[in-house]
């Protein structure tokens, strides 16, 4: 478990190509290992796997190399692809494959953490479907083509002497050298066109920002760690929305039990119940069309009727904010105006350490006047002044209306789509697949077929991220690059490369030869001329081999930013769109999906939902006065119409949205896609136009049709306002909670009253050395199934499929409980990781009848698979239901075996025994990683260190809710966490003695409700 | 109308002589099997099969083809399996306690009610080895020495079931056996040698009857081994029961863990296999013309035995409701009121309504003695106590302790095609036993006869 590897000094030669820390000089690079070892050897029998770029003899070593054991993890720094948050990472390799990533702790950004697609997009890598070698497509159809065929129909195209456009479609991309490269490359070909989009953007916000602070000017990052209250406006902030991972890590700093005075109080008003709306301390449902209307309405509250603002309105502005005030927005949204006041009260109450944070999709005159708010209540002072945001803008909908009109037009000659599928998630009325169609060579850099690729000429197939060079500087304080972390396993490209070598500036008319690292010299140089300067730091050499084993490097931006308001633009934004009579659409990106990309990633379609709990589709959530009068409930179908626009998918009657709101996901119901994805629930894009706000649509209708749809959910097989099963939670006290107030008046309040007398019949056990434990800390836990993710792929979790969990025989170790208490219209929403809580006096334990499951000298619950018989009856007795069995081969269930692939294969954490069918299996408290440790320190001669042993899902928490340790140290983190007034075991009258404790939650809620 | 109360009727009516008793009880073994004997043995078979392709469908596949889930881990085979433990209490407790009470009336059913238990307990023990995920690996149950220094976990009430089962179906087979011995010396001594045929079955008889000659001698060997047997087999008749009670018991979850278990189960256990007897003799005393052997009396006698047992069980069922009440615990009484009014109230009510209230017809003599009528009850009263089991599994584990884990069990075809299943095993060995074996005791029925013990007041009456 140690990252010696990547923190180790650069001692003596350095490669000119890779990192390593080969210090007895052998010339052969690394690279070259990985291809004598399983992995490519594994891989390298498959079909098509012969066309490797570098055919070198494979010889053994006679010398092992240095960092290279046989069995040894070795960790590579890298950087996340997956979205522009760029986020750092550390990848787990084990001989030469990459088996596991977690957040790179030395990056400023992220800090150590990652999110729960950057934790399985590893299964990326492996995914049997991943496009082997190039193909032409015609007529829906892929034929195997070489690459010397795509490069000839691009050059053809690319060389034409015409002024016909050339499109490039890609992913923002925070990759520094890249833009530069394409920024240069429109000097040199001005006919192409670069856009970087996504469905999802930030390009309210950027313009927004632009608008109120200027041209040049860029959003800053936010000291979420300082702020006192937070108003999020229809914004999952800690939940899917770009940011999200340093969001969620310096804001749970403001839940810190121990430092109570830094508590916050997060308000979220939203439509939609999301993540961060359940997390927050006060929450209101409103209708995401009114989040106009209450910016503006708070604008008047503070500026006007209280006159506490800041900055002081222009009379337009305050011409503007007059028509609106909190008593208006109350009646007509039907929200307490109580509430809304009391908004106000506390942003001018916490000055300086207040915040109001929009959603990303949300239209920018809402940004505006959030802009305008903040500055108001001199939120500006948790904006950073030497972090703000380097990234690209992304396009917005216009500039790719425009592209696709020319494209329809025939204006273009050429477009390249790189990792991009616009004919599946752009709007319909765009017409891309028809733009598509019109445009004579198109050529799809994708790893998996896609809707898009379907009608592209040619499918180039790429490299996974991991088989990837590049950079990227999401912000102006920081660096950070991308290595490859295995030899890439298929006859595929790294889309950089090609774009680099089709693009590439003709040298006497010829095009140059293909070069597989020209992108990583392109990054090289950039690094040499631009970063090193400001890393003011070693010869270039060592500064880029330093920075490849950190991954990251954090720089002092020149200038520090200035937040001047300039209020003279802000009027014209405030344009107030009339509100449609009829329901409100609200479409997000899937939760664990995005917006469809990650769709064939198994591990991420059965996350269960954070909020709902359903796996494996999406669907209309309704609030159950909405439900009511359409007269559906969970399980019916019904269409959902705008304009003529219609998509029909299945009723989830869920508590807590506002009525009228219909909130659905995106990134399903895909259709030319590898057999994960396919047929998994309903592709609402449709619904979507290219319009001011296209995700909140108002004006819609809805109505029932026939039919019926199961959705799968790993929880809630019951009805949530069930008078027979209604709020069971907090009688039984497994979830224990209370008021900030009431904890400060005394911090004991919990384990006042009747406390159990409780006897045990076995003789305790003896736990000499270690006895390990956990504590989860419920004020920090925001419920987003990261860790869920992290155990997954730590311990081979396997996928299982909608049916099966639909049958209740889902697989995860770990699990997060969302419990709905109270009004179901207003619910008191917890949330819980359950895992095996490794009792002292397991039940489990003592009725298995052939010893299968034991207790260790440290304190482990232990599973022995090989003697397990699958009497089930260990899961019976468990109080806590952790356990799970596997009914089946799991391996081998999903989609006639997909997942039992070789490639698969080679994901697996060599660590973890691969459970075979009839066995019961639960969490071990990543027992490997404890293992791993004492062997270590016996090698080492030293005492174990209980520090260096961190379960996978404690390094992946977000918000370090998660805290494991030696029970028996009293200095442990753990022991102090265990001595906590705040400190509770579930279900303690079972005397089960559990290992796993939590500290409860306490809700800053507003003093007149406590 | 004067009547002397304290004669017991006649146990074998229509004042049969010896040698009639013989030929009516053999008569089904010195016959062929005719078409309807073959129909049934068909359609029994069959439904075993049934049973069997889905067993080896489950094997191949794994039992994920059941119901089973999380958090109701055990589905219809435990179901099944204490169903069947049930079934096979009457026989043992007639032939053993009921002999030790000196209930001379047992003797016309110990025989049939016997068989009936060996048959159930084979049908239960085929259920805890399929239900397990690696059934091949049943044998790790057996404490056996072996070099990896493995031992069975005897705090494990499943350790208890293999050694109370295996025990139970020993003893009761032995018991069985030995009982059969001097009618098997009968059988033997009346084949006629005509061929091949008759030549295998007297060589069969023979080698079953071990020698036996009827002498004085044998006699009181027999009857003092059988008396002792007898008290050998009596507490098994309890303890089975109760250690599969314990199944439940032992374990921590609300339900099931309760300590009127082990009497609720056994007195389950003897009203579900008195009401299978009922049923099967019901039929057999037709089919074979053992009607004046097989007597109403004494099928009313069971459904007496039916009615006590039933309302036991009732009181079982309320203590259960207050004990839950009393304790305070709110996990408890959740249990309880769930398994009366949640998803499951279905299954409950049909429990309630066969075991406690169906009984309680039998308290009018009429209807305890309408053949028809008892068929009715002894059959709900079969699917009250499956319902019973049904109920404690599933209700218990389905809404446990967390309400993020609750969930819902539904069983499959598969589920079903194996409980058919066991009922063809089931049924294939009765039909096989009636045509190989006396259904009823020769011997014994013959000893309580009229005027097989000729007596002062017997004579004067």
């Amino acid at each position: 478990m140690s990252t010696t590897n990547r923190r180790k000094p650069n001692t003596k030669r350095a490669d000119e190509q890779v990192a390593r820390t080969d210090e007895t000089g052998e010339g052969i690079s690394r690279r070259k290992f990985f291809a004598l070892l399983g992995a490519s050897a594994a891989v390298a029998s498959a079909a098509g796997c012969a066309d490797y770029q570098d055919r070198g003899k494979i010889v053994p070593h006679n010398k092992r190399p240095n960092e290279a054991r046989p069995g040894e993890i070795v960790r590579y720094a890298s950087t996340c692809k997956l979205c522009s948050e760029a986020c750092g990472l550390l990848v787990k390799t084990v001989d030469g494959r990459p088996v596991h990533v977690e957040g790179n702790p030395d990056h400023p950004i992220s800090g150590g953490k990652i999110c729960e697609r950057g934790q399985a997009a590893i299964y990326d890598l492996y995914d049997p479907a991943r496009v082997r070698n190039p193909k032409r497509v015609g007529g829906g159809k892929y034929a195997d083509v070489g690459w010397k065929d795509v490069d000839d129909a691009v050059a053809k195209a690319f060389d034409a002497d015409d002024e016909r456009k050339i499109f490039l479609f890609a992913r923002p991309d925070a990759s520094p050298s890249l833009n530069k490269y394409i920024r240069e490359l429109k000097e040199r070909r001005p006919n192409v066109e670069t856009i970087f989009y996504e469905q999802f953007s930030q390009t309210s916000r950027t313009r927004a920002w632009k608008r109120c602070y200027g041209e040049g000017s860029a959003f800053p990052s936010i000291k979420w760690d300082e702020a006192k209250v937070v108003l999020a406006l229809d914004s999952d902030l800690l939940g899917a929305e770009i940011g999200k991972v340093e969001r969620r890590r310096l804001f749970a700093k403001t839940r810190d039990v121990g430092r109570t005075v830094n508590f916050s109080r997060l308000y979220a008003v939203e439509g939609a119940a999301t993540l961060t709306g359940f997390f927050a301390d006060e929450r209101i449902r409103l209708r995401p069309e009114f989040a106009f209307d209450l910016a503006l309405a708070l604008v008047n509250e503070i500026a006007n009727v209280r006159n506490e603002s800041t900055v002081p309105l222009s009379s337009e502005l305050y011409d503007i904010a007059k028509t609106y005030t909190l008593a208006k927005v109350a009646e007509e949204s039907g929200v307490d105006a109580k509430k809304l006041r009391r908004v106000a009260d506390d942003l001018t109450g916490a000055r300086g350490k207040a915040i109001v944070y929009a959603g990303d999709a949300l239209p920018e005159r809402v940004h505006v006047v959030v802009n305008l708010l903040n500055a108001m209540i001199d939120g500006e002072r948790l904006y950073r002044k030497n972090a703000i945001d380097a990234r690209e803008p992304a396009a917005d909908l216009a500039t790719l209306k425009r592209a696709a009109d020319a494209m329809r037009k025939g204006e273009a000659k050429l477009a390249i789509f790189w990792n991009v599928n616009p004919a599946y998630d752009l709007p319909a009325d765009l017409k891309f697949a028809e733009a598509i169609e019109k445009t004579p060579t198109t050529v799809a850099l994708a790893a998996l077929e896609n809707e898009t690729t379907k009608r592209c000429d040619f499918l180039a197939p790429i490299h996974h991220e991991l088989e990837c060079w590049g950079d990227a500087n999401p912000r102006s304080d920081v660096y950070s690059l991308r290595q490859p972390t295995i030899r890439p396993l298929y006859d595929t490209r790294q889309a950089e490369d090609a774009l680099l070598s089709w693009t590439a500036a003709r040298v006497n008319g010829e095009r140059p030869t293909f070069a597989p690292n020209a992108f990583r010299d392109l990054v090289k140089a950039y690094w040499k001329e631009t970063v090193h300067p400001l890393a003011k730091s070693a010869p270039f050499k060592a500064f880029w081999n330093a920075a490849l084993r950190a991954g990251v490097v954090r720089v002092t931006p020149k200038e520090e930013a200035e937040y001047l308001i300039r209020r003279e633009n802000l009027a014209e934004a405030m344009t107030p769109r009339k509100k449609r009579e009829g329901l409100t659409l609200i479409v997000a990106p899937s939760y664990a999906l995005g917006d469809g990309a990650l769709a064939n990633n198994g591990w991420l379609q059965e996350l269960p939902h954070p909020v709902t709990k359903i796996t494996w589709d999406n669907h209309a959530s309704l609030s159950k006065a909405t439900a009511e009068k359409l007269g559906v409930a969970t399980g019916d179908m019904i269409e959902a119409t705008i304009d003529g626009r219609s998509a029909t998918l299945p009723v989830l009657v869920q508590p807590g949205l506002a009525d009228g709101v219909i909130a659905m996901e995106t990134g399903y119901g895909r259709t030319d896609c590898p057999v994960v994805a396919e047929k998994v629930g309903t592709n609402v894009n449709p619904l979507v136009a290219s319009d001011e706000s296209p995700f909140v649509i108002t004006g819609a209708t809805a109505k029932k049709v026939a039919g019926s749809y199961p959705l799968a959910a790993t929880q809630d097989h019951y009805a949530f306002d069930d008078p027979l099963s209604k709020d069971r939670h907090t009688e039984r006290e497994i979830i224990q909670e209370g008021a900030l107030a009431d904890y400060k008046r005394n911090p004991a309040f919990l384990h006042e009253g009747w406390e159990p007398h409780m006897y045990q019949i076995y003789d305790p056990h003896d736990y000499p050395e270690e006895k390990w434990g956990m504590a989860i800390d419920l004020n920090k836990c925001i419920g987003c199934s990261t860790c869920v993710a992290a155990c997954d792929s730590e311990n081979n979790v396997p996928v299982v499929g909608k049916e099966e969990v639909a049958n209740g025989r889902e697989m995860h170790w770990m699990r997060i409980d969302r419990y709905y208490g109270g009004d179901p219209d207003e619910p008191r929403t917890s949330y819980q990781p359950m895992l095996c809580q490794h009792c002292d006096a397991a039940p489990c334990e003592n009725v298995c009848p052939v010893v299968a499951t034991t207790h260790s000298v440290d304190g482990l619950n232990q599973m022995v698979y090989n003697r397990c018989v699958g009497t089930r009856y260990c899961s019976n007795n468990c109080p806590y239901k952790v356990r799970r069995f596997n009914f089946y081969d799991y391996r081998r269930m999903l989609a006639d075996g997909y997942y039992e692939g070789e490639s698969m294969e080679l994901k697996r954490n060599p660590e973890v025994t691969v459970r075979s069918r009839g066995v019961m299996e639960k969490c071990t408290f990543c027992v490997q990683r404890i293992q791993d440790e004492r062997y270590r320190a016996a090698a080492e001669g030293r005492a174990l260190d209980a520090a260096n042993v961190r379960t996978a899902c404690q390094v992946a928490c977000p918000t370090d809710a998660i805290i494991f340790g030696d029970l028996n140290d009293e200095n442990s983190a753990i022991a102090e966490t265990r001595k906590h007034e705040l400190g509770y075991a579930v279900l303690k009258e079972m005397n089960t003695k559990p290992n796993v404790t939590y500290v409860a939650k306490l809700r800053n809620t507003h003093s007149e409700d406590a | 109308m004067q009547q002397d109360y304290t004669k017991e009727p006649s146990l074998v009516e229509g004042r049969l002589t010896i040698g009639e008793i013989e030929e009516l009880i053999a008569a089904p073994l010195d016959s062929r099997p005719g078409f309807k004997y073959y129909l049934a043995l068909t359609i029994t078979t069959s439904v075993m099969l049934v049973g069997g392709v889905c067993l080896a469908l489950s094997f191949w596949f794994g039992i994920g083809l059941w119901g089973n889930n999380q958090p109701v881990a055990w589905g219809f085979p435990i179901v099944n399996f204490v169903f069947w433990v049930g079934i096979g209490h009457a026989g043992t407790l007639i032939s053993a306690i009921l002999f030790l009470l000196r209930q001379r009336w047992r003797t016309g059913i110990a025989r049939f009610a016997e068989a009936m238990t060996i048959f159930a307990v084979m049908c239960a023990g085929i259920f805890p080895v399929i239900h397990t995920g690696r059934p091949w690996l049943a044998g790790y149950l057996l404490p056996y020495p072996n070099q990896h220094d493995l031992w069975v976990n005897f705090t494990s009430p499943l350790v208890f079931d293999v050694f109370a089962v295996s025990t139970y179906f020993t003893v009761s087979l032995v018991f069985w056996y030995v009982g059969l011995i001097p009618d098997f010396a009968t059988l033997r001594d009346r084949v006629v040698e005509s061929g091949v045929v008759s030549k295998i079955k007297k060589t069969l008889y023979k080698v079953f009857s071990l020698g036996w000659r009827h002498s004085n001698r044998h006699w009181q060997h027999y009857e003092k081994s059988y008396m002792i047997l007898a008290g050998f087999a009596t507490p098994l008749v309890l303890s089975v029961h109760t250690i599969v009670s314990f199944d439940f018991a032992v374990s921590v979850l609300y339900g099931w863990h309760t300590t009127i278990f082990p009497p609720y189960f056994v007195a389950g256990a003897i009203f579900s296999g008195f009401a299978m007897v009922v049923t099967v003799l019901v039929f057999v005393r037709k089919i074979f013309d053992l009607e004046q052997i097989i007597t109403i009396d004494h099928l009313e006698k069971m459904n007496k035995i039916i009615i006590a047992t039933g309302m036991m069980v009732g009181y079982a069922y309320g203590i259960e409701f207050f004990i839950a009440w009393y304790s305070g615990n709110p996990i408890e009484q959740f249990v309880f009121i769930n398994r009366a009014f949640g998803p499951y109230a279905w299954a409950y009510w049909i429990m309630v309504s066969c075991n406690v209230l169906v009984p309680q017809f039998f308290w009018i003599r009429k209807i305890r003695r309408s053949v028809p009528l008892m068929l009715i009850v002894s059959l709900l009263v079969n699917v009250g106590m499956w319902f019973e089991r049904y109920v404690i599994v599933v209700t218990s584990l389905h809404r446990d302790f967390l309400p993020s884990s609750w969930g819902h069990y539904a069983p499959t075809l598969y589920d079903a095609g194996i409980l058919l299943g066991s009922f063809g095993l089931f049924f294939t060995l009765v039909l096989l036993f009636t045509k190989t074996m006396p259904a009823v005791s020769i011997a014994e029925v013959k000893a309580v006869a009229d005027g097989a013990q000729p007596s002062h007041r017997e004579e004067a009456d």
